[in-house]
């Protein structure tokens, strides 16, 4: 070992910087053209570094966007076709103007609406969906409806909000999705054909959507007993009040109109034709009693 | 701050030089790293508390670092020589036994063993140099001497 160690105190003592080198070196140290050129490296470094990263985030965000499913609406000017008998049909970017039913019926396949719905409600718990906030284009016959506004509530209903018609705003709509078949039975929510028309009340009752007379007439008495006056039951964030108010009125829900608002939309029938109101409590105190008020106010004697 | 950068410069420039040429084994390369350790004290220099044994580790620190980014360099990892260059190289190293026989170990063992037996650090000096645990500045060491050994009994 002692040679090892001699070699390297006899070769590199023998080592020196050159008297020409060290001063380059130092004459460009202290007039500061390595200090120059020592940023300008870390700049550009940096610069590169930057567009590294520039890039990949695009390369990323195109990559999770190409993978998203098609029908996931981070294009808020995807569009949604809500044809006659209550199917939904999705299209995306379709232009307001030119579209019309035959284009629908020719073009949407309803395989477009079970892919939507599985993709959209499949997910479960793992998004809120109530607050989701699309544009839609709805249109029925020869109508053109444009809706502003949906939200979707959770699992087992569409509700479509702030609708359009003919550039005139309804405030609202109630549309249910057609698999919905956890509270209400699933004929139920075939709602074949149905007229909108707007109308004028204290309670903001806005659409009226004529169902088939089974609503009325079909009630199996298991259903009957489902729809039992004053039954409440409580699901996740909703409640539930069913109430038959006499042989032409029947009230089966009344659910809060999402998490976060103030309204109730309560759903009925009444004399064979079923409708939809959402009714606003902000100014009252006692919720209960503005319903039951409204219940009341339902209430027709019978002739 | 330039008369206490020039004092540092030339006591330690001999020092720093050769650590890196016991690394790099060349002179061009070895002006070039000079150049950008001193680069970096004369930036920093009002930055630290420099006492003068500090100063020393301070550089070797920088040194052995800046020794690693030279040759991980895109370019100077792309470099060949031109054989007669190459040759020049040995003739002008033929009388440095040592130095040829570094060429042909690992650059791994370089630094420790120079610091070892040229600056006279112990293993816990040099792993706080290297930025390594003791147990592997030991255990390169171990195996420099090994690869030293023999390739000295070769010649």
């Amino acid at each position: 070992m002692n040679k090892i160690d001699n070699l390297y105190k006899n070769e590199f003592s023998n080592i020196e910087l050159e008297d020409e080198d060290s001063n380059k070196i130092y004459n460009n140290i202290v007039s500061k053209r390595s200090v120059h050129k020592y940023f300008i490296n870390k700049l550009f470094v940096v610069l590169l570094f930057s567009i590294f990263i520039g890039f990949t985030g695009i390369v990323s965000a195109n990559i999770i966007k190409d993978n998203l499913p098609k029908n996931w609406f981070y294009h808020t000017d995807d569009s949604i076709v809500v044809d006659h008998d209550g199917v939904i049909r999705e299209v995306n970017q379709i232009d307001y103007d030119i579209i019309n039913q035959d284009y629908v019926l020719n073009n949407c396949k309803s395989e477009l609406y079970d892919k939507y719905i599985d993709d959209y409600f499949g997910l479960d718990n793992m998004i809120n969906p109530c607050y989701k906030e699309y544009t839609y284009d709805v249109y029925e016959d020869d109508l053109k409806i444009k809706l502003v506004r949906s939200t979707f509530n959770k699992k087992d209903k569409l509700i479509l909000k702030e609708v359009e018609k003919n550039n005139n705003r309804l405030s609202r709509i109630v549309l249910y999705s057609p698999n919905t078949t956890n509270i209400i039975p699933d004929k139920y929510n075939k709602y074949e054909p149905y007229e909108i028309s707007s109308k004028d009340t204290k309670y903001d009752l806005t659409v009226i959507i004529k169902t088939p007379d089974y609503v009325k007439n079909e009630l199996t008495d298991e259903e009957k007993l489902y729809f039992k006056a004053n039954e409440r039951l409580t699901l996740d964030y909703k409640e539930y009040n069913i109430k038959q108010i006499n042989s032409k009125a029947l009230v089966y829900r009344i659910t809060p109109d999402g998490w976060r608002s103030p309204n109730y939309v309560i759903e009925y029938v009444y004399d064979n034709i079923f409708y939809t109101v959402s009714l606003d409590f902000r100014q009252t105190n006692n919720i209960d009693e503005e319903i039951n008020a409204y219940l009341d106010s339902l209430y027709v004697e019978e002739d | 701050m330039n008369d206490l950068f020039t004092k540092i410069y030339n006591n330690y420039k001999n020092d720093v030089y050769r650590l890196i040429y016991s690394y790099v084994l060349n002179k061009e390369d070895s002006n070039d790293i000079l150049q950008k350790v001193f680069t970096k004290l004369f930036i920093n220099i009002n930055k630290f508390n420099l006492v003068d044994n500090n100063v020393k580790k301070w550089l070797f620190k920088v040194a052995s670092n800046e020794c690693k980014n030279h040759l991980k360099s895109y370019w100077i990892s792309k470099r060949k020589y031109i054989d007669d260059l190459s040759n020049l190289n040995k003739i002008d190293n033929k009388d440095n036994e040592l130095i040829n026989i570094l060429s042909s170990i690992s650059l791994k063992y370089r630094l420790p063993l120079y610091l070892y037996y040229y600056e006279g650090y112990s293993i816990k000096e040099i792993s706080t140099i290297l930025k390594i645990s003791e147990s592997n500045t030991k255990q390169r060491l171990k195996r420099g001497k090994e690869k030293l050994k023999i390739e000295l009994e070769e010649k």
